[in-house]
């Protein structure tokens, strides 16, 4: 169940996507991102598709992981796409009961809408993939460090999310601790109806609680005793440098982009 | 005296089908005496903890058996809750686990899932609290107001509250001070002798093992590589040091004195056995001085 969920996790590996510079990773994504909404038609949105495979392949992660990544958020997909089959009445009726009725232009925004889908989560998850969750802070730190300026304290808000991602798999390894405890004591998680498993889960949630309250004050203590504070000035074990591949990816993503603008301008909007 | 529980030849494996595929049991024979108290000793990694996991059926075997009194537990969903009961577990630091307003009511919490009457129940969690020497004040505070050691034993009294007939513990005394630990095990035998529970027990303390257990399992690996009586085990000194396990300090104060010309025992495990040894030892170099 938890095994399948692979969106947010990383891969380690050695190809040109994982050796890129994390920052221009971050701003590339974010630009890809909002670039595959820039799309009016299935022409440009087949650039985009274009330029999400060749990454991902770029990147050697394994396509079973990709494909079970998609799987976990199949529902989203699904219930989007249904939901603009029916809100969109455009085009030619094929279709009509009741109140419900279906078109092509429905269809056509259907499709669209899971492509978007699809491509937004292959760009996205392809970060998280090929970037440590401890290099990704880093950058957004860095990317978010001009807001230092409006006094937004950029350094411990990067902290906390490290601090946060490392503690994912120490939690989840409590709760099997503690789901395995309470079983042996003959909690039944899996039977009964819904308030009843909702109040099976009472004996789990409780010490999981308690017990980061307490890891959360022995690390702070930890960091105090260290001294540790949010000064300026703190310099860095690994220090970032952009290479020339960066600028690269960079060139590419604008390539993409004006490729966008230019199918948009020539075909017109279709959707 | 009989078996009550057995695994046979049961085998399994973490993470099969990723990179981190790793055989923590393989070919695992344990078998445990009624109303004995076994240890099971190893290193970190060498499938202990794996394996008691398989005795209540939190989980498979890939491979092989786990009988309870001559019963696969694992054939199916009521003999796997039966053995939820019979086999009470306790996990290393159980105090982690206490989630209730009380004590009271988290000692109540195993005896109510088996569906017992509130009088049972009250019964049950008043003679836990004996056995683990919790006091009536103590029962009514909350279990994030007492102390390190009652934590511990209050969750110990959860686990006994259900009057398993095997009781299973993972480093009971884990991270206890000297006179703590000696209380932990105690009470432990203490519930052995006045209910005749089995006592399965996990431990990294020798000087413990040897005072209070009656049978000794070394896992090594994923398998069992001794068995066998205090003496029978410890007396394979060489291979225990091989194997980087320690024995009893005292064990080995003997070895050396031996190895230093002294005509001492070295069978010798607990501060009253060197007790006697020493004074045989002293008794023999008398006669010989006469």
């Amino acid at each position: 169940m938890l095994k399948d969920i692979t969106i947010g996790q990383f891969f380690p590996g050695d190809s040109i996507i994982h050796r890129l510079d994390a920052r221009m990773k971050l701003i590339v994504t974010f630009a890809a991102i909002i670039e595959i909404f820039v799309c009016r038609n299935f022409y440009a949105l087949a650039l985009t598709v274009v330029y999400a495979v060749a990454a991902v392949l770029l990147s050697k992660i394994k396509l079973k992981v990709i494909f079970r990544g998609l799987r976990s958020i199949l529902f989203i997909i699904l219930f989007t796409s249904i939901l603009q089959i029916f809100y969109n009445s455009k085009g030619d009726t094929l279709f009509e009961w009741w109140k419900i009725k279906i078109t092509t232009g429905g269809l056509i925004a259907a499709a669209f809408m899971v492509i978007r889908i699809v491509t937004l989560i292959l760009i996205s998850s392809l970060l998280t993939y090929t970037t440590s969750p401890t290099t990704l802070t880093d950058a957004i730190e860095r990317v978010l460090s001009p807001l230092k300026k409006l006094h937004v304290p950029v350094g411990t808000l990067a902290m906390m999310m490290t601090i946060a991602l490392r503690f994912i798999p120490t939690l989840v390894d409590e709760v099997g601790k503690i789901m395995n405890a309470q079983k042996a004591r003959g909690a039944d998680l899996d039977t009964g109806s819904v308030i009843q498993r909702a109040k099976a889960l009472i004996p789990i949630f409780v010490p999981l609680f308690v017990n980061s309250f307490r890891r959360a004050y022995e690390l702070a203590f930890a960091m105090e005793c260290r001294c540790y504070s949010d000064a300026e000035h703190r310099t860095r074990l690994k220090v970032m440098k952009l290479h020339a591949r960066d600028f690269g990816y960079l060139g590419v993503d604008l390539l993409l982009l004006g490729g966008i603008i230019a199918l948009n301008i020539l075909f017109g909007k279709q959707i | 005296m009989s078996v009550i529980l057995e695994t046979k030849g049961i085998v399994y494996r973490y993470g099969v089908g990723t990179p981190f595929e790793l055989k923590a049991l393989d070919d695992v024979h344990f078998a445990a005496e009624k109303g004995a108290m076994t240890a099971i000793i190893g290193h970190t990694g060498s499938g202990k903890s794996t394996l008691i996991q398989h005795f209540n059926a939190l989980l498979q075997p890939e491979k092989g058996q786990v009988l309870l009194s001559g019963e696969d537990v694992n054939r199916d969903k009521e003999t796997k809750r039966r053995a939820r009961f019979r086999v009470g577990m306790c996990f290393q630091y159980p105090e982690y686990q206490l989630f209730e307003s009380t004590v009271y009511r988290d000692i109540c919490f195993g005896p109510k899932n088996m569906g017992l009457s509130e009088d049972e129940i009250r019964v049950r969690v008043e003679k836990a609290a004996g056995f683990t020497g919790l006091t009536k004040s103590m029962l009514e505070k909350s279990p994030f107001d007492l102390s390190g050691g009652e934590r511990r034993r209050a969750a110990i009294a959860g686990v006994m509250a259900m009057a398993p007939e095997v009781l299973v513990m993972d480093e009971p005394a884990a991270g206890l001070d000297p006179k703590g630990r000696r209380d932990i095990f105690r009470l432990i035998e203490n519930y052995r002798t006045s209910t005749g529970s089995t006592i399965i027990i996990v431990s990294h303390s020798m000087e413990d093992v040897a005072a209070f257990a009656n049978r000794v399992c070394v896992m090594r690996g994923g398998r069992i590589v001794m068995e066998g009586t205090v003496d029978e085990v410890f007396s394979r000194y060489d291979e225990l040091r091989q194997m980087r396990l320690t024995v009893p300090k005292i064990t080995d104060v003997f070895h050396t004195l031996r190895a230093r010309g002294f005509a001492v025992d070295t069978n010798v495990y607990t501060v009253e056995q060197a007790r006697d040894a020493v004074l045989r030892a002293l008794g023999k170099a008398g006669d010989a001085a006469c």
